[in-house]
């Protein structure tokens, strides 16, 4: 029953990340191929994870592993937001198709 | 045991997906695109160090997994940093 769901989880994890790569190079857009990169990418290793955490029974190499699934869950939007925010400043240019850009031009920075 | 199809599977979708994002570097019109192509090769690579810990039952591949997410978060922000320096010249 357990290798039947770590079989599972490991091939959500392969899809997931095979989807987070078609959507890297399909969108049209940094800001939206960081969407597709960051999320998609964080579930397939998160889910990965929790196949190991099956997999082996000792509690510490579970505990290890909880942990690096929520090292890689708090850190995967801190690159998004820090990622979008840079190229938003350096002026990269948006898809021809966006409907809103609501940046007024300036970076709020007290330097 | 895990079932051999299972295995070549996951790691054939993985090689997939590094090719594509492999294709994303080399080609990304700008910088961000090759940072963000290379955010994702960093997180690939932890999730392969994953699978292939749970093929072989070394439990100590995770502290390879760890240094590796610990690596790719930082060069991640520096690449970012740099980006937004590079733009108020």
């Amino acid at each position: 029953m357990t290798e039947y769901l770590i079989a599972a989880l490991l091939w959500i994890s392969g899809i997931f990340t095979l989807i987070a790569a078609i959507g890297l190079v399909r969108f049209p857009d940094v800001f939206l191929r960081m969407h597709a990169a960051t999320k998609a990418g964080a579930i397939g290793v998160i889910s990965s994870l929790m196949a190991l955490t099956l997999h082996f029974d000792d509690p510490a190499i579970r505990v290890r592993a909880l942990l690096v699934a929520l090292f890689l869950g708090i850190t995967a939007p801190i690159v998004g937001h820090v990622l979008s925010r840079a190229s938003l400043v350096a002026n990269v240019p948006l898809a021809k198709n966006t409907v809103c850009n609501e940046w007024d031009g300036t970076s709020h920075e007290e330097d | 045991m895990l079932e051999s199809i299972t295995i070549q599977g996951v790691l054939f979708l993985y090689g997939a997906a590094l090719l594509l994002a492999l294709w994303r570097l080399v080609k990304g019109p700008t910088l961000s695109d090759r940072v963000v192509a290379l955010d994702f090769i960093s997180t690939c690579l932890i999730g392969m160090i994953v699978v292939d810990a749970i093929i072989t039952g070394a439990s100590y591949f995770l502290s390879v997994a760890i240094v590796a997410a610990l690596v790719g978060f930082v060069g991640s922000v520096a690449f970012a940093m740099y980006i937004q320096k590079g733009a108020g010249q």
